[in-house]
């Protein structure tokens, strides 16, 4: 069931119109319990299986945690979650892929093992971890225990941010599931808001760019390097207003329902650093590594050589979680290195003061390597990689050159880039559309109407989803 | 009554900011939107047409423009006064050609670059193919009496007995009319220039349509794919042929049948520019039996082969969608127009056996 499908409309209707007519939290969270399960279930409901095996592990193991003091318990009961989430992830994303590196080494041994025909449950990366989350929070003793299955089991499978994020703490949702939530028109209203900004950048934007992507990617042998480009810019274009769609719609449903979840991106095209990049891109997910894999691997607190090696492997650790493929570890390399780059030479992105050109060049420098490292996010295998940046390159390898601008992409992503700019800047109130300004019913139907009027056409489902 | 009174401010805000969308993408959509097919039955020619008068604007590929003249003729309005249409072309939607402007379609073209004023009209039928051809071939006498030669469009997908044509009608090529629900209240719409408002309809009975209610996993069927020509339905497949021709010359009576392949080469797939369709043999086993029953072949996909080999440009795909897909661009339509020009500039050609290779 996709946010951007009328099916997902009607649904979440429903639920505000029960959230409304019930006035007893208990119920409510019930209510919405039922709901999120039959949401992952619209899907494929054998996987909700997965979904309860994985809360009921965690909810046990903090128990567990709550009823023992002994260092050793804890740390078995830890270990005891650890290995269950990771497992079951670990099983269905990147089996296969484990076995196919593999056999690289083992054919010439004379071993050959088979790979699965194994389905990938959606979400199970985003609500691997956020259950973790909880149960290593619960561990350093940063949170309270949950006492109530429900309240654990919704919190973990709380339908707007259950299949793509933003991955949401315990320590932020649980607080507010404990108390009775009143939808009032304000909250409602900028929720709707959120909710039709995130799906505008869905529809309109990285589902019409991702025609042009899908395309060039698919094709780039024979294509000219400037449609290559084209391709590549569309790429990351796409990926951002698909997934910061994404999250723009969770948080708005979330907030008309009464519930608060943090903003998951801050505009990061407009960095001027790759520091400055993470801080705002997927913040839920460069946080949640910040806090449950590079500080715990030892952050900046043991030597430089040791901090270097701890933001490489925190950074090729997230990029293998986007997918079970070498072209994801590599991405997270690139921005590793980056990374390191950047501590060496002491660059942290601000850039207050700096002259216009120095912003310039810092930003030039990021998005360079940010469009570069989407050329391995995006292409099935290393050879394709290449193959797109021969093409960018104008290295002539190739025999067919065939010359295609977009107009998708020549509409769209100017228009990107200067909404972007706003966004980013000290003029983004020009987007904020208040609540009693005479225009904002207006823009907010009209995008309404241009989405239903205007949108791709052919079936795109979110990026993220399969992350 | 505070309370009031803001609330009719708010709902007030809210209806008014409605009521402003609906106006801006009325005019929005009387710009951008494409246009509707309308139609009306001829008595004369004894099928339901595309309604004189009216044109079709299509933004979806191309932003072109298709005319529809007397009976629903596409082409009239570049055939000088005075001249009559000697040709008629027939095909489905490349022949109705909405994705161009309306002086660069093939029909256009060609009359106006013709020289020894054979004219030609044009009935596209989107999506629709044989039946209607034949249907109509029968009645265009009665209405463009000089008509001598009948230029049937087709492709893969006319041709196969799983083709459009066996989905719709059945194999003895007999017309029904399709059935147009709505029709009334989409030239309502259009008459009154709220085109959007079918639009709008549309997308929800789009959106209507992928509605289910009950969890998955959803099965999907694949694809029902046709069967290459073998020895052992080769016979099968020629009787069928064999039937669609003779239907074909039946309904033209005396009038010469001519067929144009109208499947269309080189396209980009998989990395790599296709010179060859996928049914190439289905399509060759089809010209082959054409050419026994002797009915001249105009096969296209030498003039769109040879054009993009000089020049490199593909004779499908627009801006708004991909080099070498779709429907026939601007390209596409001046390299049939020169097809169609050569063939009827060759007198010797029209009389004799075998046709263009």
């Amino acid at each position: 069931m996709l946010f951007s499908k009328l099916i997902f409309i009607i649904f979440f209707a429903a639920v505000l119109v029960l959230l409304a007519a019930i006035r007893s939290n208990r119920y409510r969270k019930f209510m919405l319990l039922a709901a999120s399960y039959y949401f992952y279930a619209y899907w494929d409901w054998r996987f909700c299986g997965l979904l309860l095996f994985s809360t009921l592990v965690d909810f046990c193991v903090g128990q567990g945690l709550k009823h023992t003091s002994r260092i050793a318990q804890r740390k078995l009961l830890l270990v005891i979650s650890l290995v269950a989430n990771l497992g079951v992830l670990g099983f269905f994303k990147y089996f296969n892929f484990f076995i196919e590196s593999m056999q690289t080494f083992l054919e010439p041994c004379g071993f050959h093992v088979q790979t699965l025909n194994i389905i990938l449950p959606v979400g199970i990366s985003f609500y691997t971890f956020q259950t973790l989350s909880y149960t290593i929070d619960v561990y350093r003793k940063k949170i309270q225990v949950c006492d109530n299955i429900f309240d654990f089991a919704l919190y973990v499978g709380f339908f707007p941010q259950l299949v793509a994020g933003p991955i949401v703490r315990a320590s932020s949702l649980l607080p507010q599931l404990r108390e009775y939530r009143r939808l009032t028109a304000e909250r409602f209203f900028l929720g709707f808001r959120q909710f039709i900004f995130g799906m505008f950048k869905k529809v309109m934007f990285a589902d019409h760019l991702a025609l042009v992507s899908d395309y060039v990617f698919g094709n780039f042998e024979v294509l000219d390097g400037v449609t290559v480009w084209i391709g590549v810019l569309a790429y990351t274009g796409q990926i951002y207003c698909d997934f910061s769609g994404y999250s723009d719609m969770a948080i708005g449903m979330a907030r008309m329902m009464g519930y608060d979840f943090d903003e998951n991106f801050d505009h990061p095209y407009t960095s001027t650093s790759l520091t400055m990049f993470w801080k705002k891109w997927h913040i839920s997910l460069s946080s949640w590594l910040r806090d449950y894999l590079y500080i715990p691997l030892g952050g900046n607190r043991k030597g430089t050589v040791r901090t270097y090696i701890n933001v490489m492997v925190t950074m090729v650790l997230g990029g293998l979680w986007h997918g079970a493929a070498w072209t994801f570890v590599f991405w997270g390399g690139i921005h590793g290195i980056a990374l390191v780059i950047e501590k060496r030479l002491g660059v942290d992105g601000r850039m207050e003061g700096k002259s216009p050109l120095r912003r310039f060049g810092g930003w030039l420098y990021t998005m360079l390597v940010v469009i570069f490292a989407w050329v391995f996010f995006r292409s099935q295998t290393f050879a394709d990689a290449w193959g797109i940046f021969s093409k960018m390159l104008y290295v002539p390898v190739w025999n067919e050159n065939v010359l295609w601008i977009s107009a998708r992409a020549v509409i769209i992503l100017p228009l990107l880039v200067v909404i972007h700019y706003i966004g980013g800047s000290q003029y983004r109130k020009w987007f904020q559309l208040p609540a009693d300004k005479w225009y904002t019913p207006f823009i907010l139907f009209t995008l309404i109407w241009i989405m239903i009027l205007f949108r791709a056409r052919g079936f795109h489902p979110f990026v993220y989803f399969q992350f | 009554m505070l309370y009031d009174s803001r609330l009719k401010k708010i709902l007030l805000r809210w209806c008014c900011g409605f009521g402003l969308s609906i106006v801006l993408i009325w005019l929005v959509g009387t710009l951008v939107l494409s246009l509707p097919d309308l139609w009306q039955f001829d008595t004369q020619l004894n099928i339901m047409i595309h309604a004189p008068g009216t044109a079709q604007i299509e933004w979806q590929e191309g932003a072109g423009r298709t005319q529809f003249n007397a009976h629903g003729a596409q082409g009239l309005e570049t055939i000088p006064a005075g001249s009559t249409p000697q040709v008629c072309f027939f095909g489905d939607s490349y022949v109705q050609a909405g994705q161009v402007a309306l002086g660069k379609n093939f029909y256009n073209l060609y009359n106006r670059d013709i020289t020894n004023q054979r004219y030609a009209i044009a009935y596209g039928f989107s999506g629709r193919d044989c039946p209607v051809y034949f249907e109509l071939m029968k009645t265009i006498p009665n209405v463009f009496s000089q008509v001598d030669t009948y230029v049937l469009f087709l492709g893969v997908d006319d041709i196969l007995p799983n083709g459009i044509t066996q989905k719709l009608d059945p194999p003895e090529f007999v017309y029904k009319p399709r059935p147009r629900p709505l029709h009334d209240l989409r030239k309502c719409l259009y008459e009154a220039k709220a085109n959007f408002l079918w639009e709008l309809l549309k997308r929800s009975k789009d959106a209507m349509d992928d509605i289910r209610f009950r969890p998955g996993p959803v099965h999907q069927r694949s694809p029902r794919s046709n069967q290459p020509v073998n020895s052992e339905n080769k016979h099968a497949y020629d009787v069928f042929w064999k039937t669609l021709i003779d239907t074909a010359l039946a309904s033209a009576e005396q009038r010469r049948v001519v067929i144009a392949i109208k499947e269309t080469v080189p396209r980009i797939e998989a990395g790599s520019i296709k010179r060859t369709i996928t049914n190439a043999q289905i399509l060759d086993g089809f010209i082959r039996v054409a050419r026994e029953c002797n009915v001249d072949v105009i096969d296209l996909r030498n003039d769109f082969l040879a054009h993009f080999d000089e020049t490199g440009e593909f004779p499908k795909g627009f801006a708004w969608t991909y080099p070498g897909a779709g429907h026939w661009n601007q390209t596409g339509h001046r390299i049939i127009a020169d097809s169609m020009i050569e063939y009827f500039s060759d007198n010797s050609s029209i009389t004799g056996d075998g046709g263009k290779q």
